[in-house]
């Protein structure tokens, strides 16, 4: 029991971690300039915090792909008067991998720059909001935009080709309450930007699209719909979602596919060599010496990737605590060396141990796991008609997209199960917003891959002979859809919640 | 509810009348803000009431921190899952919080426990580790830390968080060339709040406050969202910017933290110091009395007492001093030592000088930083021994760092040795760096300067 009480702490190492930051602070300083300080030890950095990155063909203008790159987890809505915004600081970067190397071939960098307008105030505005250029705002954000075509990271690179697509964007405010930010639409609206070529850009707050029932998930696994079957049974109940009335920061990218494929083609059907492309997101600090010169120029020289991510809960769940700062910083490219932990998850052995109404899934030599996450899968390889999303035999944690693949349901009313119940333009095949990455990996953890994939894993030779285990194809946490309603256009997200009004924990989904 | 600022201050320009509405206006809306998360919580208590520990925690962070009812429910989920090393390594994370919030040693004996029993039901677990290094490096037990944050080093390679141990006791052993290649792989493996404060403190210590403002800043940017951090980092660059004598840009910094942190204490002992430099000894007085009486540190509370001394107040002074005993007792009776602290106090206040100069030795063996010769410098010189001292302060100056109370403790000693010219330029150093280095010794330095 301790085994898997332990297991569930590795679950729920997200949280930790932001704890521990909450507690690791720093301490009073001393006198003099030269005695021991306690600065902080941990120190969490949510405005270079991934959250979730999601990737998907255009429902409303299916010849582009749109990406959005979240930041800071669990915003508070009612943050005042600290409100949140993108770090000046920080290189926030879009990636594309088009050929199948895990490395990024094309990369949309994002500068931000905080304006202050009354220098006498700390005060976020002192007025209402009524407009981007509003003078009773102090304090607006502006980014550039700038494409990197080339491989190598860092803000600079030899062979790179660099093309600035725009610059001084405005943001939207945050979303205050009625009195600061009467017509949160219209500002959300005009801050979105037609880009040179038939792109469009918008960044700014958002009511954060990713649904789950944290509270029961980080009380030992628990999921409330399966409540009696847990080893510490509790009566059933439905889904609670924890990320309800929670914002974060968005970046959306719309892109023509055209314009991201390796031919530079729109792709001619799923099956077209260049239509799958590899997608993920970071943040990037500045590096330091001690003896270093950088006092100068603040803005620029060395850059160390602070946070990536592409598929949901990898970060979460499959690296653990002591690897997290590491793998953070290292490229997906090289992300065979973490491949064991695909193979033998650490969620597998947690259902396994507490839900003895499941029928055990295999917590060894999962290269199904390892397939969906890390390559991609080939439907041809089992007999089937096409290219799912398989991009070669190079591991690499990116969200494989085909772009060959029409979109099925306007923006928002796709299958939430995405491949498993057929729906192929969804999860694992990109990511779009009402996707239910939980369920669906709760699922594929325990061997319980539905009637349309599960012939196929097995097919695979994987799952031990049986890929559509019972009841473990019934698993959820009971939070099947988000708890703001999405736009059918760009950037499709939701508007965020306002400070002054707002409701957690609403309880969406039966049992 | 405690308010944004000094609270007697009068408006006495446009300007502050300005600041004032708005930290009126600020303080109101924090008090909207919590009232809100009340709200929140009892809103929650039906279904999401079975939610652990961990994910309110989690929620909470962006909020205001509120310890105290944290402790009370990782305590609850300890009793009820003794076993549990990450709990138990969070319990003494949180004890160890408070510590830092009351001053009150006694929380680092009770997070030692802790963190000991989550160690030991998972030895590589980092949090405990980092935690029993950090309560080491709280406790300035250095050697002690770095054994410990090398075990955390091996525990988990990939985490920067054990490089801060390890680097910041090399620091306090005098090991500077190791402290700053480990401060240069932290920052390489994780540049955020924890690696760039550390660089920034090393430029400081080699004299580079433009770099070290700089790293500072590029800290601020990276501790948005946590308001904790962002107060604590805005009173360090305050602090940078008055150790070069820059008044106005120190205020305004320990006037931000003020904003992200009503009534946050290092602030206040810092903006006392502001105002006693600008001649306004009560409004100093009243500042370092908040910040005293919240956190009882014995550098805020002996502060107190040299205001107090300056403006003729002895007995009031007096009662000060005799806290600042009192504390550095109870903080010895939970394991901290304060030697070095214990030693420059007595050497600024001329008390026991002989035994004290034995006490700095002591201090000075365990903790050979640029410090720890200047500490020991000054008690020599206060002991009439100038020969020896001119040696451990030319050791304490050896990075090059530009501590206005350094370089007048040299001028003291050249002026002992009878070399007044040299004396007079360590002067004029000292104050030409910052001409209100110290409440106590700069009308000394000024008079010995000219």
């Amino acid at each position: 029991m301790k085994r898997t009480i332990l297991a569930a702490a590795a679950v729920a190492a997200a949280a930790l971690a932001a704890v521990a930051a909450a507690l690791v602070g720093p301490g009073p300083g001393n006198g003099t300039a030269s005695s021991h300080r306690e600065a902080p030890l941990i120190s969490e950095d949510p405005v270079a915090d991934n959250t979730d990155v999601y990737a998907f063909v255009s429902p409303d203008k299916p010849d582009t792909v749109t990406i959005l790159a979240n930041y800071i987890p669990l915003e508070e809505p009612a943050g005042g008067p600290n409100f949140n915004g993108f770090g000046d600081d920080v290189l926030y970067e879009l990636k594309v991998d088009n050929t199948g190397d895990g490395d990024e071939d094309i990369s949309y960098q994002f500068r931000f720059r905080t304006e202050t307008r009354n220098p006498n105030t700390f005060l976020y505005n002192t007025g209402p909001i009524d407009t981007l250029s509003d003078t009773d705002w102090n304090r607006p954000q502006f980014y550039s935009v700038t494409r990197v075509d080339g491989k190598g990271g860092g803000i600079s690179g030899a062979g790179r080709r660099t093309t600035v697509l725009a610059q001084s964007v405005p943001t939207p405010p945050v979303a205050i309450g009625p009195r600061s930010t009467p017509n949160y639409g219209s500002l959300m609206g005009a801050a979105i930007r037609t880009l040179p070529g038939g792109g469009k850009v918008y960044a700014g707050q958002i009511d954060d699209p990713f649904y789950v029932d944290l509270g029961s998930i980080f009380d030992l696994a628990g999921l409330r719909p399966f409540n009696p079957a847990h080893a510490i049974p509790l009566p059933a109940a439905n889904g609670v979602d924890g990320v309800g009335g929670f914002n974060t920061h968005t970046i959306a990218l719309q892109v023509p596919i055209a314009q991201l494929t390796k031919d530079r083609a729109a792709p001619t059907g799923p099956n077209d060599p260049d239509a799958v492309i590899g997608i993920y997101a970071t943040a990037s600090r500045q590096r330091v010496q001690v003896l270093g010169k950088d006092a100068q120029p603040l803005r620029t020289g060395d850059f160390v990737q602070v946070s990536r991510l592409a598929n949901p809960l990898v970060n979460e769940v499959v690296i653990p605590l002591g690897e997290k700062d590491r793998w953070n910083a290292s490229d997906p490219s090289d992300d065979a060396e973490f491949a064991d932990r695909y193979l033998a998850p650490e969620v597998t052995r947690l259902e396994n141990g507490l839900y003895g109404v499941l029928d055990d899934a295999p917590a060894t030599s999962r290269d199904d796991l390892a397939a969906i996450l890390l390559t991609g899968v080939d439907l041809r390889a089992v007999g089937g008609p096409i290219n799912l999303n398989f991009t070669g035999s190079t591991k690499a944690d990116l969200i494989r997209l085909n772009t060959g693949i029409a979109p099925t349901a306007p923006a928002g009313s796709g299958n939430r199960l995405g491949v498993l119940a057929g729906d192929l333009a969804g999860f694992p095949n990109g990511r779009r917003l009402e996707d239910d990455v939980t369920d669906i990996e709760l699922r594929a953890f325990a061997c319980g891959y539905g009637t349309v994939v599960g012939p196929v894993v097995q097919a695979l030779g994987e799952c031990g002979g049986n890929a559509n285990r019972t009841p473990n194809n019934l698993l959820g946490d009971g939070v099947d859809r988000n708890d703001r309603p999405f736009h059918v256009g760009f950037p499709y997200a939701g508007e965020p919640h306002q400070g002054y009004e707002h409701v957690h924990h609403s309880s969406v989904g039966g049992p | 509810m405690e308010g944004g600022g000094p609270p007697s201050t009068r408006p006495s320009t446009a300007t502050d009348m300005k600041i004032l509405i708005t930290l009126t206006l600020v303080v109101g809306l924090i008090g909207a803000a919590l009232l809100g998360g009340v709200v929140g919580e009892s809103r929650s208590a039906g279904p999401a009431a079975a939610a652990p520990v961990q994910a309110e925690a989690l929620r909470s962070e962006f909020g205001s921190a509120d310890t105290v009812s944290l402790v009370g429910r990782l305590q609850d989920e300890a009793r009820a899952r003794p076993g549990d090393a990450q709990t138990n390594a969070l319990l003494g994370l949180a004890y160890a919080q408070r510590a830092r919030e009351t001053g009150d040693a006694a929380y680092y004996t009770r997070a030692e426990a802790v963190l000991r029993r989550a160690h030991d039901l998972d030895r590589k677990n980092v949090y405990a580790l980092t935690g029993l290094g950090g309560i080491a490096l709280a406790r300035h037990r250095f050697a002690d830390a770095l054994r410990i944050g090398r075990a955390a080093q091996a525990a988990a390679p990939g985490s920067a968080a054990p490089y801060g141990v390890v680097g910041d006791a090399q620091l306090e052993l005098g090991r500077y060339r190791q402290a700053f290649a480990t401060f240069d792989h932290m920052a390489a493996l994780k540049p955020n709040a924890s690696s760039y404060s550390r660089v920034s403190y090393a430029r400081e210590l080699r004299g580079d406050v433009a770099g070290a403002i700089a790293s500072m800043e590029l800290a601020l940017d990276a501790s948005i969202g946590r308001p904790e951090a962002t107060a604590w980092t805005a009173v360090e660059l305050g602090k940078l910017h008055w150790s070069v004598g820059r008044i106005a840009a120190s205020a305004s910094h320990y006037r931000y933290a003020l904003q992200v942190v009503p009534g946050y204490v290092p602030a206040l002992d810092a903006l006392a110091r502001v105002e006693a430099a600008r001649g306004r000894t009560g409004r100093a007085i009243a500042l370092q009395r908040r910040a005293s009486e919240a956190i009882p540190l014995p550098g805020y509370v002996a502060q107190l007492g040299d205001l107090l001394a300056a403006t003729g107040k002895g007995a009031a002074a007096r009662e000060q001093y005799a806290l600042v005993g009192s504390i550095e007792r109870l903080q010895v009776a939970n394991g901290v030592k304060v030697d070095l602290e214990t030693a420059l106090y007595r050497v600024d206040h001329g008390i026991r000088l002989h035994e004290t100069l034995a006490l700095a030795r002591r201090a000075h063996a365990e903790r050979p930083s640029v410090l720890g010769d200047d500490v020991l410098a000054w008690a020599l010189a206060r002991n009439g021994r100038c020969g020896e001292a001119l040696v451990h302060s030319k050791r304490s100056l050896r990075l090059g760092t530009r501590d206005a109370a350094f370089f007048f403790h040299r001028g003291m000693i050249e002026r002992c040795l009878g070399r007044p010219i040299a004396a007079r330029a360590w002067f004029t150093r000292a104050l030409v760096l910052n001409p209100h280095f110290s409440v106590l010794w700069s009308p000394t330095a000024r008079r010995y300067a000219s």
